[in-house]
């Protein structure tokens, strides 16, 4: 296995970090993490009975949360018909990214194009917790009259929170198997976290939450501000851009925003791995993103491949099929 | 001890591979990479598998495909196409071959266009010429055919009254097709889709695939150093492998895949006061183990991130700073034409036809696949469409072509992709200035195995002048053909960086205060160390594709190892190179079993 090995200074200004138990919950509640658990039922509406959270796996909440935002990312890069499409308010004829399986493509190739390093997850799921108490006011004070949060006042609710907080954290530090990090989740985090600055109402419970709730020009939005200066929108919402830690924030929006959008429209006319049967490398069905741009693949034989050749040779310009020297 | 160690199986190690092992050497290849053999079972070309630049097999990354690619630290909207493995970036590259500007040299009687004069090759374009030649001919290079994209192309060409030029060298603006160094296409090939006719030997040469960008292995059941494109994995790899075999003299070199360098050993031993180069460390991706072999000379030849890596990491000596800085990666940029007549603009060689413009660049045509295409119309660097503008100009976003610059994406993105078989799109190569500010470096947050992974600046918007002058000429140049052929709609992008060709950050040059290398390519400051990639370019080229610069400088400096330190005379224009499809070498290859 490949490690990446993060400078003693970085890990040391990780540990250093202290988030409030306040800024945790914010965090889980902002973030859309904290929402994402509600397909599993541990968070019974109307009850004041603390969670179990022994029951969670971890690993398939985070995957399904960092799939949804990207499916909603895949719904604004190709929108088609899907109900992501449809929650954008942008709908288009015809097959969609989200159709085209653009989701957990992405999600497979984020996670691949960085090394795995246990600390990593941890470090950067920490990092954009670390946000300012200004920008979470402003979002609250908004929710407070609007959303979910205003309703996380009581004594019973924010124990809750602290016991998620808890489990989750606990997890991202143990030795757990953990697909689906750390670039998906780290994606899909910070997503959510602009949508909710963006959008306070985007802060829900279940599908369809955070950038996955925005609509298509609010989605634009939130790449507007993540693309146009990160040293800003680092100091904004997180307040330092100088330490390692700010650094490897502003580092990654400098990039990031940039290869999510490219990779969302790639993901949506390559050709699904469902669609591949991988003991003869044929093609099950034609992919919907090549039927689409009318790509053009071999079907003369038993099974559907790409073609070996075109039959476009027209001959050389002017019949001159060598040059010389000047 | 070996007589000498190359580092890097890409676009120029091999050549220095296969030169000095055709002069009797012994030579160790060391490639971080995987070697992608039996390519007629084991590659497709689906752009999701082995296409895909981060998962597929051409990735920069371990042999592994459940390891994650190697992380380089990119901070900025960036995207790097550099292909780990045998054959290195040339793997997935287009076969393009031009030669470089005139001009890029040192002794240019001048044209009376402006070039990078301040970082100009420390050798005349004359003296490079033979060494073009012996490249030329051992790949082989060969005149790009026509299909119906390349025809619309150069009736755009002469629409807007460029003239053509029907030699090699560049001398005024101009188009032509390519010099590729694809072999052309022969019996079938070109003329069917039905692949039971397009085997070997009914079918030769470039069956028009199209698939350029994920790699060749057509066409099936041909040898693999007859294989249509001449990446080093098709050609002088097995070149190197069988030197015995075809040369009198020769010694088929040793290649070892999955061995990624962690560092260049010295001894302080030698006669200038210098550290001499004596070895090799790397570590075996698959295994783990560490090894250390000597050798009397050694040939750093990664690429232009991780030469400068390794060199770093290896705590050589780096007095004047420059070791990774003055990158250059022509400024890339992407103009597509949407006309009413469908184009074929995805079948044939990758980029079949060209136009150059001395002093400013050129213009490639390009093909691509549907996914590698959607990617391209949402790469920019001016926001999306109709949207954001990302801080950019009014000025910098308007030209020849359809409203503003920026990312095609949305309602938008779909109308333009339904129109994909309509569609043609034209590569911006533009003759960038070597710069301080964009550079590699070493990252002080995260290390891998082999030590601190590299990290890329590139200051995009804050090219130098001429630099910029010349991309947006480029670009406006581009709408202007595509217009002229019978475009509808024309798009530009403004791509931030695309990191597809990748120059000069380990530069030679005149000067000792801003060059890494003489011009021997020989470092200033470490014995017996030479670089041999694209890292060594003394600049970008003029704009001209590098990879044919790179080898014919690679074979220069074969020779200049093979006088210095074997005490051998020069071979080139001595003789005739021997091509890497000539029947001897055939022969030795199906012989070895090299498949």
């Amino acid at each position: 296995m490949q490690k990446l090995i993060l400078s003693s200074e970085l890990l040391q200004q990780m540990r250093g970090i202290e988030l409030t138990s306040m800024s945790r919950r914010n965090f889980l509640i902002l973030s859309g993490l904290f929402g994402a658990l509600a397909p599993t039922g541990v968070l019974a509406k109307g009850s004041k009975a603390l969670p179990d959270l022994e029951s969670v796996d971890w690993a398939e909440v985070l995957r399904g949360f960092s799939v949804d935002t990207l499916n909603g990312l895949a719904a604004f890069a190709v929108p088609g018909l899907d109900p992501f499409s449809k929650r954008q308010k942008l709908t288009v004829q015809g097959f969609g990214g989200v159709d085209n399986g653009a989701g957990p493509f992405m999600s497979v190739a984020l996670d691949i194009s960085a090394p795995f390093d246990p600390n990593l997850s941890l470090l950067l799921i920490t990092a954009l917790a670390a946000m300012r108490d200004r920008i979470i006011a402003r979002i609250f004070k908004y929710h407070g009259r609007a959303g979910v949060i205003g309703k996380f006042q009581y004594q019973h609710q924010k124990e809750m929170l602290d016991r998620v907080d808890q489990a989750f954290f606990n997890w991202l530090s143990s030795s757990a198997p953990k697909q689906g990090l750390p670039l998906t989740l780290f994606s899909a985090t910070l997503l959510n976290l602009i949508s909710a600055v963006i959008n306070p109402r985007s802060v829900k419970q279940g599908f369809f939450q955070g950038f996955a709730s925005l609509s298509w020009r609010q989605k634009a939005r939130v790449f507007m501000l993540l693309e146009a200066k990160p040293e800003k929108l680092v100091k904004l919402i997180w307040g330092d851009t100088q330490s390692p830690v700010g650094r490897l924030i502003v580092g990654n929006l400098r990039f990031l925003p940039g290869a999510l959008l490219q990779l969302a429209c790639s993901a949506s006319y390559v050709e699904p791995p469902l669609l591949i049967d991988f003991t003869d490398l044929s093609l099950i069905a034609r992919p919907p993103g090549w039927d689409f741009a009318g790509y053009q693949i071999d079907d003369t034989g038993p099974r559907l491949k790409p073609v070996d050749g075109w039959d476009d040779f027209m001959g050389y310009f002017e019949g001159r099929t060598e040059v010389k020297d000047a | 001890m070996r007589d000498v160690i190359v580092i890097g199986a890409g676009g120029g190690g091999p050549v220095v591979a296969k030169e000095l092992a055709e002069q009797g050497l012994d030579v160790l290849l060391l490639e971080g990479g995987r070697r992608n053999e039996n390519t007629d079972q084991n590659y497709t070309h689906y752009e999701g598998l082995d296409g895909n630049r981060i998962t597929g097999i051409t990735r920069n990354g371990p042999s592994d495909p459940n390891q994650q690619a190697w992380f380089r630290e990119v901070g900025q909207n960036a995207f790097i196409w550099d292909a780990a493995g045998v054959g290195g970036t040339t793997q997935a590259y287009f076969g393009n071959c031009p030669r470089s500007q005139p001009g890029a040299f040192v002794g240019f009687a001048g044209d009376g266009y402006q070039y990078d004069d301040a970082h100009l090759f420390p050798f005349t374009y004359e003296e490079l010429l033979p060494y073009y030649r012996w490249v030329e001919k051992t790949l082989p290079v060969q005149t790009a055919a026509m299909g119906t994209k390349e025809a619309l192309f150069y009736q755009g060409c002469q629409a807007i009254g460029l003239p053509l030029n029907a030699t090699k060298d560049i001398v005024v603006d101009s188009f032509r097709p390519n010099e590729n160094a694809i072999l052309q296409p022969q019996g079938n090939a070109g003329k069917t889709t039905n692949s039971e006719l397009l085997r070997f030997p009914q079918a030769q040469g470039c069956t028009f695939c199209g698939y350029c960008s994920i790699g060749c292995n057509l066409p099936k059941g041909a040898p693999r150093n007859l294989k249509a494109k001449r990446s080093t994995h098709n050609s002088y790899v097995p070149m190197a492998l069988t030197a015995d075999l075809w040369s009198d003299a020769g010694k088929a070199i040793t290649l070892m895949p999955d061995a990624k360098v962690i560092s260049i050993v010295t001894d302080s031993s030698s006669m200038f006061g210098q550290p001499k180069a004596s070895g090799v460390r790397w570590r075996n991706t698959l295994t783990g183990e560490q090894f250390e072999e000597r050798a009397k000379v050694v040939v750093l030849a990664a690429g232009s991130i991780e030469s400068p890596r390794i060199w770093l990491n290896s705590n050589l000596p780096n007095p004047n700073g420059w070791v990774g800085k003055g990158l250059t990666d022509h400024a890339m940029d992407w103009v597509t034409g949407v006309f009413d007549e469908p184009v074929e603009g995805f079948k044939g060689a990758a980029a079949g036809a060209r136009a150059d413009f001395p002093g400013r660049g050129c213009l490639d045509q390009v093909a691509l696949g549907p996914a590698f295409y959607a990617f391209s119309l949402a790469f920019s660097d001016s926001g999306i469409r109709g949207q954001y503008t990302n801080g950019r100009s009014r000025r910098s976003i308007y030209g020849k072509w359809d409203g503003p610059s920026g990312r095609v994406l949305g309602r938008e993105l779909k109308q333009v992709m339904g129109q994909f078989q309509h569609a043609t799109s034209i590569l911006v190569i533009t003759d960038d200035d070597v710069e301080e500010q964009n550079r590699i470096e070493l990252s002080d947050l995260v290390a891998d195995q082999q030590g601190p992974v590299a990290r890329i600046k590139l200051a995009k918007r804050k090219r130098s002048k001429r630099t910029l002058a010349n991309r947006e000429f480029l670009a406006n140049k581009s709408a202007e053909i595509l217009r002229a052929a019978g475009a509808k709609k024309v798009l530009r992008l403004d791509w931030p960086g695309m990191l597809l060709h990748m120059q000069s950050s380990m530069r030679m040059g005149l000067s000792e205060a801003d060059s890494v290398l003489d011009e021997n390519a020989q470092s200033r400051w470490v014995e017996g160390l030479y670089v041999a990639d694209n890292s060594a370019l003394a600049n970008g080229c003029g704009g001209s594709n590098p990879t044919l610069t790179t080898q014919a400088l690679a074979t220069r400096t074969a020779e200049k190892i093979m006088q210095t330190h074997f005490g051998a005379k020069p071979w080139v224009g001595t003789r005739e190179p021997l091509s890497s499809v000539d029947e001897s070498v055939t022969e030795a290859v199906l012989s070895r079993g090299i498949f």
